[in-house]
């Protein structure tokens, strides 16, 4: 037998197996198997060089578990556009500056800590400054004033005015400005995602 | 050379059972006859999206102007009025399909909601081809000055030259392009000068009004009741907020009227849409289907 040479070193080492076997199986391929075994740490260097190079290597470059399953930092807050402030203070104008003064001051010492309560979009502080902005502010308040009442008005938002992605009720200054033009008509049916 | 016939065997056992591309009868899925088969049946299954790219890869091996208005028709079905027009341009005046395609292109083109545009294409196309003054486009484009702001002088003309059957629905447009149902801002504004809220009911949004009511009378009540206490600063202040609400209520319930009569018109214009929908713009429904 070719194998015979490989088989008694084998027999050394593993006295047990050869004896006994593994679960019935019989002792030929057994022999054959540990023979292999034997043949292949003829190359024991070229498999030790290889085993260095390929270890390593797998270790570098294969995904590890930590990273599999690490933490990950994950919001499920909705992101809104509506709360989002521009807190500059304009100096192109005086009125503006007063203006934006006022408004800062709100935000960051009133609507920042209540925390996001206006049901609509763009929110009623936002509203008074883009409503002055567009107008004057003789104009503008009126039109916060005219929108503080519908605020309040609890009961009849929901089939009144359309919805922007957050959930917020749309309604831009645009629609109270008195001049026809400006008015783009949106159903309330209609989910609007970009502003 | 067991080796050599088991390899035989495969290669040839192979080529006895594989999907023949040239068998009689069902020749290449990719041939021109069969490219249009399927691009008939997507175009009747409403896909027409993928009719519009079966047919135009058609249309590389044979040209065909039954083809070229279908595409047209597909991208009309999916609302692509432009690309729509663009292929009805190319069908040429040799074709049976050129006055249909004509007329169909006009259809795109009030499709897209430029009347103007629609009206002066009319023009020129009746002046090159003479369009029948009973034939469903001429009968779009006097329909078409429903949606113009220049007024229609006379009603019995202009609701004779539609069918009988669609008369009493042409008169009711006629009347609301005439005399729409809208509001006066200045009632509104007026009503709220009076009783605080009202000229928002005036304008339907009742809701509104009570709260414009609630908040008026609310901040007047406070402001007297502190000036009776003597609180002279919170009466002030509740004052200006009492005429800030009252002048906000004056104002709101003009805008308010502006936004309900902007909102009938669309309607009225979603309504229109809707009628000439179900009429098929007055032309003729080519069924390829059938």
């Amino acid at each position: 037998m070719k194998l015979g040479k490989f088989i008694q070193p084998v027999v050394k080492k593993f006295p047990l197996f050869y004896k006994e076997g593994i679960k019935g199986r019989s002792m030929q391929p057994i022999n054959v198997l540990y023979s292999y075994t034997i043949y292949v740490t003829g190359y024991k260097f070229l498999i030790t060089v290889l085993t260095l190079i390929l270890f390593p290597s797998i270790k570098t470059s294969a995904q590890t578990d930590w990273v599999k399953w690490g933490k990950a930092d994950y919001s499920y807050r909705i992101n809104s556009t509506s709360t989002q402030r521009d807190y500059s203070i304009g100096l192109n104008s005086p009125g503006r500056f007063v203006l934006k003064s006022f408004a800062n001051a709100y935000w960051i010492f009133i609507s920042d800590v209540d925390g996001d309560n206006c049901s609509f979009s763009p929110t009623c502080s936002n509203f008074f400054i883009q409503s002055v902005e567009k107008t004057n502010i003789v104009q503008g308040s009126l039109m916060f004033f005219d929108r503080f009442t519908r605020d309040m008005n609890f009961t009849g938002k929901l089939n009144h005015y359309p919805r922007v992605g957050d959930g917020h009720f749309y309604d831009p200054p645009s629609l109270y400005i008195l001049d026809r033009d400006y008015i783009n008509y949106i159903p309330p049916s209609v989910v609007i995602m970009n502003e | 050379m067991k080796k050599i016939l088991f390899t035989l065997i495969l290669v040839f056992s192979t080529v006895i059972y594989s999907q023949e591309k040239n068998q009689p009868g069902n020749n290449d899925l990719f041939s021109p006859v069969n490219i249009k088969k399927f691009a008939d049946y997507l175009f009747c299954q409403k896909d027409y999206l993928r009719a519009a790219d079966e047919y135009e890869r058609y249309l590389k091996s044979i040209p065909d102007d039954t083809i070229e208005f279908k595409i047209a028709l597909s991208y009309s079905a999916m609302c692509n009025f432009s690309e729509a027009e663009k292929r009805l341009g190319t069908i040429k005046n040799t074709s049976n399909f050129f006055v249909p395609a004509q007329m169909l292109s006009l259809k795109t083109i009030f499709q897209e909601g430029d009347i103007a545009r629609f009206r002066n294409a009319y023009i020129a196309k009746d002046s090159d081809l003479s369009i029948p003054k009973d034939s469903g486009i001429a009968l779009l484009y006097n329909f078409s000055s429903l949606l113009t702001e220049a007024s229609i002088h006379n009603e019995d003309d202009f609701v004779e030259n539609f069918p009988y059957q669609e008369r009493s629905r042409i008169k009711y447009f006629y009347e609301w392009k005439e005399n729409p149902p809208e509001k006066s801002p200045l009632k509104a504004a007026l009503f709220s000068a009076i009783i605080p809220g009202a000229g928002k009911f005036y304008a339907e949004e009742y809701s509104d009004g009570i709260w414009a009511f609630i908040a008026t009378l609310g901040t007047a009540y406070l402001a007297y009741d502190n000036f009776n206490a003597r609180h002279y600063t919170r009466g002030w202040i509740f004052s200006a907020l009492a005429a800030g609400f009252y002048a906000g209520n004056i104002y709101g319930s003009a805008s308010a009227v502006q936004i309900y009569n902007t909102r009938i018109r669309f309607d009225f214009v979603n309504e229109v849409k809707t009628f000439l929908e179900d009429k098929n713009y007055f032309l003729k429904v080519f069924d390829f289907c059938k």
